[in-house]
């Protein structure tokens, strides 16, 4: 009846630029570059998770992830609690705490094991923070012929810290709606979603993400693109979004380049955000060295517009808006 | 010295003949209870249910997808040949669904004896699927996919 799993990534980060932090994620405190010379925090994690199949239609699933949160502490956090009704195996209805599905691989973007890179494209998943919601959601799955299609709905509230750290932001009145299409290899994802966002100095700034992707995941090879609009008014100048990835499969090896861009959509702010995009060129190469491990080694070309932090953070004295860094990042992955 | 050499050569490339023989000839056949209404599946419909995106069979009856144990033989070819994937991928696709609450993997046994037992009688009042050797098809299963 109960189910335990687990996923962890052990990481360390270098970064060339001293003057301002490289960071692996949107809540992190520090980085690698200015405070520290190899993160280890920054692409370290450790989720555990419960499952639990009360009958064939009533099921519930809790996951607590710890990472290095805003405070600089690594205190587990309840990423995901809900209960699962399935009035069919194709329909099914979850209340509580839920996975934001608003991009391809969201819903698993902290498991290092189920993805090519070392992290999610920082420049494209950075945008929408938020990982979960507490509310309702529910999805309906069509088969017509080959093709599966799943239909999704979800509506709730999240509170979440974004950068800088200490910033409390509260995201209300969360509406999306996602479709996502199976074909064999093929995966098509499509999403919307809305909201209003708090913040201690602006209340109800408006949210909205557009988002599109599709995946082909071969035997031999596999190829991955997403693009996004997202939105948030006066907080953001607003970010049209993008990667692609595409990778072989060589043995036990996988070697993949990335190219990921977050392009400024200039929209005027009430607040001092200074990031008006970044680019990012990436290489790596993921090992499966043995059952459910896998070893990955990244290497990232980053750069930012003119008058750009892109995603630095931690500037200090010397820091040149407009700069970059390069990275080199190897992590370990495991699921049990 | 030279002669045990190729004593032990032809030794070799008769094994070799031989490894070659029982494995690549091995057919892999898909397999329903003998009673069941279903009488063949594409390699599409069984990839969807061994992947978890399918939980019927096309006459409507639920099923339950079983699976060999990770290590063997059988089961790398199984999802080689219906899903295109390696065991490594395949293990990077269900912890997508796991750690989303979307699904656990297909319950594993230990072989092609115990397949067919559950095949045969079902699972807790559901319909099972399975894939054996086509040269360990008895009575009390039916094969509905040829696998080459």
């Amino acid at each position: 009846m109960f189910t335990l799993s687990g996923f962890g990534t052990l990481g360390a980060t270098y970064s060339t630029l001293r003057t301002a932090d490289y960071a692996g994620a949107a809540f992190e405190p520090y980085g690698a570059g200015a405070s520290r010379n190899i993160d280890f925090a920054d692409d370290s994690r450790v989720g555990v998770q419960l499952t639990a199949n009360f009958t064939s239609k009533l099921s519930a699933v809790v996951q607590v992830v710890s990472h290095n949160n805003y405070d600089n502490s690594f205190t587990p956090t309840l990423e995901w609690a809900n209960v699962n009704y399935a009035f069919t195996p194709d329909l099914n209805v979850r209340v509580g705490r839920i996975e934001l599905p608003t991009f391809l691989t969201s819903d698993y973007r902290q498991v290092g094991y189920a993805n090519p890179w070392v992290r999610v494209p920082p420049e494209f998943y950075d945008t929408v923070p938020i990982t979960n919601s507490d509310g309702v959601d529910g999805s309906y799955r069509v088969h017509i012929g080959p093709v599966s299609n799943t239909l999704h709905l979800i509506y709730g509230s999240s509170t979440f810290h974004a950068i800088p750290g200490p910033i409390r932001t509260e995201a209300r009145g969360i509406f999306g709606i996602f479709d996502t299409t199976e074909y064999r290899a093929l995966t098509t994802h499509l999403g919307y979603l809305r909201a209003h966002a708090d913040v201690p100095f602006a209340k109800a700034m408006p949210v909205a993400v557009y988002s599109a992707a599709a995946s082909l995941d071969m035997a031999r090879w596999f190829v991955q693109a997403e693009a996004a609009r997202v939105t948030v008014d006066g907080l953001t100048p607003g970010y049209l979004a993008g990667y692609a990835t595409a990778g072989v499969r060589m043995g036990k090896f996988t070697p993949y380049v990335t190219y990921a861009v977050e392009h400024s959509l200039d929209h005027p702010m009430v607040s001092d955000n200074m990031n008006a995009g970044q680019r990012a060129l990436s290489g790596g190469v993921r090992w499966d060295f043995a059952k459910n491990f896998d070893a990955k080694v990244q290497y990232d070309h980053v750069w930012t517009p003119q008058g750009s932090t892109g995603l630095f953070m931690n500037e200090q004295p010397g820091f040149r808006l407009g700069s970059g860094t390069d990275v080199v990042t190897a992590t370990l992955d495991f699921v049990f | 010295m030279r002669h045990s050499i190729r004593v032990l050569w032809s030794g070799l490339v008769g094994a070799a003949l031989w490894l070659c023989a029982s494995v690549c000839d091995a057919q892999l056949v898909v397999i329903v209870s003998a009673n069941s209404r279903v009488t063949t599946l594409s390699e599409n419909e069984v990839a969807d249910i061994y992947l978890g995106r399918a939980s019927q069979l096309p006459d409507g009856a639920h099923v339950t997808p079983i699976d060999l144990a990770d290590e063997a033989a059988n089961r790398a070819t199984f999802y080689r040949i219906v899903c295109g994937k390696s065991p490594a991928q395949l293990r990077a696709y269900w912890s997508k669904l796991i750690f989303t609450g979307a699904g656990q993997p297909p319950r594993e046994v230990g072989g092609a004896e115990a397949v067919k037992r559950l095949v045969a009688a079902g699972t807790g009042g559901a319909s099972a699927i399975g894939y054996i050797d086509k040269s360990q098809l008895d009575a009390t299963v039916k094969a509905v996919l040829s696998l080459h």
